[in-house]
Parts: C-alpha cells; sequence; structure tokens
C-alpha cells in the first residue's frame, strides 16, 4: 500500500509539472536567433543581424526587406496554427532601426536600434499574430510573467534602448519582451425587447443593444441569437454573425405566443475573443385585427330582372385591412337582402378580390361570385396576410334583383368574422 | 347666412360622421389559445378586445366548438369603450374529470350588437373569433409525429425536422425516424435518418434528419417511418420546396382593337415539377374578363388565349394586368398593349391556304380535262385513219 502512495507522490507532481508545462507552452510566443538570412517555415522574420565578427551579439540590425544578415530573429508559435506575422503596419512594432550611416535615405540596413515607443528612428520592425495582440515592453532586468524575451540591446553612449547594438536574451541587460495577449470586449446590454416583454408587436423585431468596447481598440463585430427552445422547428430561430451595427432587424418572422425566444448577443473582437450578453426573454403578441375601410355600400335604384356587381368599382366594393399579427382566415355571412328569394341563391352573390396584391391566398372558392348565405360563415380570405403592402382585400358582391321582388329600399348586415389560423 | 354655405355647413360635419360611423375595427389578443386539460380542475384565461377605432360599442361573447359546455364567461356582455384601448374579459374553462384523448377545438366569439345596416343598402362589422385548442393526453405513450420542412432558396440543403408532440401521459425515451424523398413520378430521390430523442410529457421534440437533401423548386413526397418507444407510425407527406410558379413569358397580343371582343394570347411557362391547373382574369381598367381553365404541364410551355371586350374605351396605350391562379398562388403581372381603332382582320394564313387549294383543285380538274379532250381527239384521228 505505502509503495502505491509513493508511486502516487512521485507521479502527481510529475503530472501537474507536465500539465502546467503544456498549459503555460500552449499558444506562447517564442523568438530565436538562427544563422541563416531567412527564417524556416511557420516562422517570421523580425530582423537580420550581425556584428563585425559575423556573429549576433554587440550586432547591428538589418530590416526585414534585406537579408543579407547572416542571422535572423524569427519567432514563431508553441501551436503551430497561430501565424506570426512580421512586417508593419497592421502589427506591433517591436523595435525601431535607424537609418543607415551611409544612405541619404532611411532603409534600415547596417543600423542601430532603440525601443518601438522611440519615434526618432523611423524604421519599424513589427511583430503580429493571427490570434492575439502582440504587446511589447522594455524591462531592465528580466521579462516579466507571461512575456517572451525577444532580444536584447546595449548603447555605448549612457542609453541602453537608444542608439543601441543588439543581442540574444542573455547578452544584455535592456530585454525586448513581447506577449501575446488579447482581452476581449466588453459583454453588450441588451435594451430592445426588454427582458419580460410579453407585449412585441412586430414580428420582424429590431433587436438593439449596446456598443461593446475592446480595451485593445480591436473593431468589434456582434451575434445575435434568439432560440425558442421547445418550439416548433418551422419557428424562425435568428443566429446572425459578423453584425458591425448595434441594431438588426430580421428579415423573417418569429412566432407569436405563445412561443417564448431567448435572446443574446456576443461580441467579438479580431481574434475572435468574445463576451455573451446576459439573456432576455421575450414573447411576440398573437393579436389579429380586422378593420373594414370600407364598410357600406349602396347600389342605388335597380329593376326586376337587373344585375349588378362591384366587380368594376362601381358601386364600390367592401374593403377589408388585417392590422394585426397573424395570419387569419375571413369568412362572410348576411341577413337576407331580397323577400322574394331565399339566401344561398344567385340572387346574392360575393367573392374576394385583392385591394392590394397578394393579400391572400386562393385556397378557397374565392375568386368567383358564390352564394351568400345566412347559415354557415363562408371563408372569403384564405390565409390573409398582416404585412403593410399586402393586407388589404375588397369584398365584392353580386346582385340580381327576382322578378317578383316587392318594391322598397332593401338592406342586408354583412357579418365579417376572422380567425387565427396560426 | 347664404343658404348654400348653410347646406355645405351642415352637410360636411354630417358626411364626416357619417364616414367615421363607417369604419369598423376590432381585434383580439392572443389570437388562439391553447390549453392542457387537468382534471377536476378550473382554469381562467383573459382575453383581451382591442378597440382599434375608438368607438363605444357592446359585444357578446360565445362560445362553440367541441368542448363548448365548459367555457363560461365572467359577464356575457362586455362594454367597449371608445376612450379604452383594450378591454380584458376573462373566459372559465371548467374541466370535468375525463375527457375522450386527443387535440379537441372550439372557438370564442365576439360579437358586436348591431342596429341593422342603417340607410346603406349593404353594411359590414367584424365579429372576432379566437380559437382555442384543449389537448387531452392519452394513457400511456402517445405522440403526435409530424414532419416540418423549411423552405429555403432552391439549391440549398433543405432541412427536414420529425417533431414527437408528446401527448401521453409518460415520458418518451427513444424517438426516432427515417425518411424517404420521391419525386411526383415516384423516384426515389433521397433517404434520411433522425436521430433518437427524448420527450418529455407534455412536450415537443424535434430531430432533424440527415443528409439534408438539395431539391429543386417542385412537390415531393416523403414517406416516414417513425418510431417512439415500442411503437411504430408510418406516414406519407407531401411537400413542396417553393412556390408553384406559371411564369408568362410574354404577352402575345400588343394591338387592341377598339369596340370589340379581342382574343389575346400569351406564352407561359410552368416551372413547377409537376402538373397546375390555373385560373386567369385579364383585366384593363376594371372591366374584367375571365379566361378558361387552363392546364400545364411540368416545365412546359403553352399559348394560352382569353378574350376581353372593349367596348367603349378610347383608342390609346393601357396598363393590361393578366392574373393567374393556381395551387395556392395568385399572381398578377402588368404589360403595355394599345388599343387602336376597330383592327379590320386581313384575311389570315388560313383563308390564304384555303384559296391556294382552291386554286389548286381549280387547276388540276383543267389540266384533267384539257388530257381528257386531247386524248378524245387522238380516239378520233385513228377512228378516221
Amino acid at each position: 500500500m505505502k509503495k502505491y502512495f509513493f508511486g502516487l507522490a512521485l507521479l502527481l507532481p510529475a503530472f501537474l509539472i507536465i500539465l502546467v508545462f503544456f498549459v503555460l507552452a500552449a499558444n506562447d510566443l517564442q523568438c530565436m536567433f538562427i544563422q541563416n538570412t531567412s527564417c524556416p517555415g511557420g516562422s517570421a522574420r523580425l530582423i537580420g543581424v550581425r556584428n563585425d565578427t559575423a556573429g549576433y551579439n554587440n550586432a547591428h540590425a538589418q530590416n526585414n526587406s534585406f537579408n543579407t544578415y547572416n542571422y535572423s530573429i524569427c519567432c514563431n508559435n508553441t501551436n503551430a496554427s497561430i501565424t506570426i506575422t512580421a512586417g508593419c503596419p497592421g502589427n506591433v512594432t517591436v523595435i525601431r532601426l535607424s537609418n543607415d550611416s551611409n544612405s541619404l535615405v532611411p532603409t534600415g540596413n547596417n543600423s542601430h536600434v532603440a525601443i518601438g515607443n522611440y519615434t526618432d528612428y523611423s524604421i519599424s520592425a513589427c511583430l503580429g499574430s493571427s490570434w492575439q495582440r502582440a504587446y511589447c515592453n522594455y524591462p531592465a532586468g528580466s521579462c516579466s510573467s507571461g512575456y517572451t524575451c525577444v532580444l536584447s540591446m546595449a548603447g555605448s553612449e549612457g542609453s541602453n534602448i537608444t542608439n543601441a547594438h543588439v543581442g540574444n536574451c542573455s547578452q544584455y541587460n535592456q530585454k525586448v519582451c513581447c506577449s501575446l495577449l488579447n482581452n476581449a470586449p466588453s459583454a453588450p446590454t441588451l435594451y430592445n425587447p426588454n427582458n419580460g416583454n410579453t407585449t412585441v408587436f412586430t414580428r420582424k423585431v429590431n433587436f438593439n443593444w449596446s456598443a461593446s468596447t475592446d480595451p485593445d481598440g480591436d473593431s468589434v463585430s456582434y451575434t445575435l441569437n434568439a432560440s425558442c427552445g421547445g418550439c416548433s422547428a418551422s419557428c424562425y430561430e435568428p443566429f446572425i454573425s459578423d453584425i458591425t451595427t448595434i441594431n438588426y432587424t430580421i428579415s423573417s418572422a418569429l412566432c407569436v405566443y405563445p412561443v417564448t425566444y431567448n435572446w443574446t448577443v456576443t461580441a467579438c473582437d479580431t481574434y475572435n475573443l468574445c463576451n455573451t450578453s446576459v439573456t432576455f426573454n421575450f414573447t411576440v403578441e398573437n393579436q389579429a385585427n380586422l378593420e373594414l375601410i370600407i364598410n357600406a355600400t349602396s347600389f342605388g335604384t335597380m329593376s326586376p330582372y337587373q344585375n349588378d356587381n362591384t366587380a368594376d368599382d362601381n358601386p364600390t366594393p367592401l374593403v377589408a385591412r388585417s392590422t394585426g399579427n397573424v395570419f387569419i382566415n375571413v369568412t362572410v355571412n348576411a341577413t337576407p337582402l331580397f323577400t322574394a328569394v331565399g339566401m344561398n341563391t344567385h340572387y346574392y352573390q360575393f367573392k374576394a378580390d385583392f385591394n392590394e396584391t397578394n393579400s391572400f391566398a386562393s385556397c378557397s372558392r374565392n375568386t368567383s361570385f358564390v352564394n351568400m348565405t345566412n347559415t354557415s360563415a363562408e371563408i372569403i380570405f384564405c390565409n390573409m396576410s398582416y404585412e403593410d403592402a399586402n393586407d388589404e382585400g375588397e369584398i365584392e358582391l353580386n346582385i340580381t334583383v327576382p322578378a317578383d321582388e316587392p318594391a322598397g329600399a332593401k338592406s342586408s348586415s354583412i357579418e365579417v368574422g376572422y380567425y387565427s389560423i396560426e | 347666412m347664404d343658404r348654400r354655405k348653410m347646406f355645405w355647413g351642415l352637410f360636411i360635419p354630417a358626411f364626416i360622421l357619417l364616414i367615421s360611423a363607417l369604419v369598423t375595427g376590432l381585434g383580439v389578443s392572443p389570437a388562439s389559445e391553447i390549453l392542457s386539460f387537468q382534471p377536476n380542475t378550473t382554469l381562467e384565461v383573459e382575453f383581451s378586445v382591442i378597440n382599434s377605432e375608438h368607438s363605444s360599442f357592446e359585444a357578446t361573447l360565445s362560445a362553440a366548438g367541441e368542448f363548448s359546455d365548459i367555457i363560461f364567461f365572467e359577464k356575457p356582455t362586455i362594454t367597449i369603450d371608445s376612450n379604452t384601448e383594450r378591454t380584458l374579459f376573462k373566459a372559465i374553462f371548467k374541466f370535468p374529470s375525463e375527457m375522450q384523448p386527443g387535440i379537441h377545438k372550439s372557438f370564442i366569439k365576439i360579437t358586436p350588437v348591431v342596429q341593422g345596416p342603417g340607410e346603406d343598402m349593404f353594411a359590414a362589422y367584424v365579429a372576432p373569433q379566437i380559437p382555442i385548442s384543449l389537448r387531452i393526453p392519452y394513457p400511456g405513450k402517445y405522440a403526435d409525429i409530424r414532419l416540418v420542412v423549411l423552405n429555403v432558396d432552391e439549391g440549398t440543403p433543405v432541412p427536414m425536422f420529425v417533431e414527437f408532440d408528446n401527448m401521453g401521459s409518460e415520458k418518451i425515451l427513444r424517438a426516432g425516424a427515417n425518411i424517404e424523398v420521391y419525386s411526383p413520378n415516384n423516384r426515389l430521390l433521397a433517404s434520411l435518418s433522425a436521430p433518437e430523442i427524448s420527450v418529455e410529457k407534455d412536450s415537443l421534440g424535434k430531430t432533424r434528419a440527415e443528409p439534408s437533401p438539395i431539391l429543386r423548386k417542385g412537390a415531393y413526397v416523403a414517406v416516414v417511418n417513425a418510431y417512439y418507444d415500442e411503437f411504430a407510425k408510418n406516414f406519407t407527406m407531401n411537400f413542396s420546396v417553393g412556390e408553384p410558379l406559371i411564369k408568362v413569358r410574354e404577352l402575345l397580343t400588343k394591338k387592341l382593337g377598339t369596340n370589340q371582343i379581342n382574343k389575346l394570347t400569351f406564352k407561359a411557362h410552368n416551372e413547377w415539377n409537376a402538373e397546375l391547373v390555373s385560373q386567369g382574369f385579364i383585366e384593363i381598367r376594371g372591366i374584367k374578363s375571365e379566361m378558361p381553365l387552363f392546364a400545364i404541364g411540368p416545365d412546359e410551355e403553352k399559348e394560352i388565349g382569353g378574350f376581353l371586350d372593349t367596348t367603349g374605351f378610347e383608342p390609346g396605350e393601357y396598363n393590361l394586368t393578366l392574373t393567374l391562379a393556381y395551387d395556392v398562388v395568385i399572381r398578377t403581372d402588368t404589360f403595355h398593349v394599345v388599343i387602336a381603332e376597330e383592327i379590320i382582320k386581313k384575311p389570315g394564313i388560313s383563308a390564304l391556304v384555303i384559296i391556294l387549294i382552291v386554286l389548286i383543285v381549280a387547276i388540276l380538274i383543267l389540266v384533267i380535262l384539257i388530257i381528257k379532250r386531247t386524248k378524245r381527239a387522238r380516239e378520233g384521228n385513228e377512228t378516221f385513219k
């Protein structure tokens, strides 16, 4: 038993050390001096270096655009899927290079170096990454935790941070340290629809939220996600990414009550480091509404056998507009118009017509005149739309005066019923 | 005061009043409701009547349908005030100890109390209905199974889901399905499988069938072999990708004669994968004529004809609308036409052909007669020899 404990006591720290090594090593920047004019595949060349004896300590630097110095500082990442890139602009300035003393134009060859924020030197040597933002600092002594030493530098005229020669990290006290660091943008604050809102009317909801701030100044894009869990698969669940504004109006209709939606917005920076808002829920109200924008009409004086209808808009047909937010079926029935004949005859008929295009579907016998009844409600508009541009239909009437209809004023009340089909 | 001014002074407000009295609008929210059966309980559900036109009236409440006998109202009549946007009313559902399992339908009707059509020959009012679905569980395990096919752009994979609505009194532990998709001519196009899921009591579970097929716009048949726990359910469902479309490619008749019945011809193409039967209407400035019903095969192009009476139309340029109604689609296209003075038809090709045939026959008869006469003359000569 003791043996097992002893074995465990040895294995556990070893395991922890390996784990810590892997955790720390993963995705770290590493830079090395390589004896070559270029860098091996998978690494980026920061600068070339060479001293008077063709070594790499106490060396002058050469801008990346030259490749005559036989040493290169090459950087890569412990995670091969992360690409390290050199070059400016777009990346972080690691060091700056002086002009070639023999040249009138800035070339960055045979140069002394300065730290990255020393602007007297105009040529920059830069590093960046496909994963996170690169940061560099310049401590004397050693690099702080999380930072990797890229090179060391020393000057001969009192300052080590400018007009300096380059050496490997163990050569000089003044270090150039870099790290891949990134901070996620702040989580957006959700505004509309507000949490618990059960009276959202429009089904093509406009979502809006606060702008996220990115501590690194990276540009931020948003992903909108609204889901309805145990709802039918036919319910639209928006998942929209790459939104660059702080509001978004969806182009398809959401499902209405009793379906409840949960929504979040995730803000991500260019390195795909993200922060998600809290979750809000809302319900789109389930409202059916029908307005008769023309609810009365008269045919004037007519004689026996005479026929007239509203199909030519003279007299005017009745017009209905659906102002709710669900598809509806609309029905009609009416009180008798004539006394000489009963209802459900060709003397009193109705049919549907568009007042706005495609305001209803042709799923019922409603495009030709059919007999009006006073007993059962007949569908006139099937699947009537609630969309503003397509929500009006005409109720056309067709009457023929029966031969033996007594003279006098005739009237009929038409009940326009409707119900949600969602 | 000037009498004429007084007339208009009275007429205009009266006219405005009349107009406003004619507009009727009434809404309901929620517009539908789904309830779960709880034996021997009473459930109160609140609904709003939306007075979108802000008028004052009374409305009666009533229930109809399969379980109308258990629907009661706090008050049978509600008073809607012009200043109130929403008027609430309560429906009370008194559930008995047991009911037949399944989904039962009823509706609540709100009928405004109307005084009759008044001065007008026809006057209409709105009377909304609220459909109510009551879910009563089956004993043991039971699921209603549906296939949901989402509508996507042609050329992209069509998501297909199998939904299990657990209408039983127990949880469903395993539910899955296999699907076969066929063309209208019964050719197997795709085989899909929906991974297993579990579904809680009185809940809906959905599982996406994979791989999603890529289908052309058109009508299809899906054969679903679904199962849940120890039960199997097979069904067939028709579905479509996109909407049926008869495209009017060209109006061939671009010039019409005034004061006559004109024949119009247009070229139509059926872009759907099944035959479509369509009604059609031709209209210029409200003058409409119905075309005979026509059928057009899948991917077929056809010339379709109709007639339009242009009596009373002045010569000029007009917009002609052509409306086709087929399946669930009503589609209108507009074309530019010219109505000119009465068109006197020149002899058509058919007349020319007839004239030509008559001429050929006459020439033939003439030739035969000449040959006969020549032959007879020769025979005469031979006799005299």
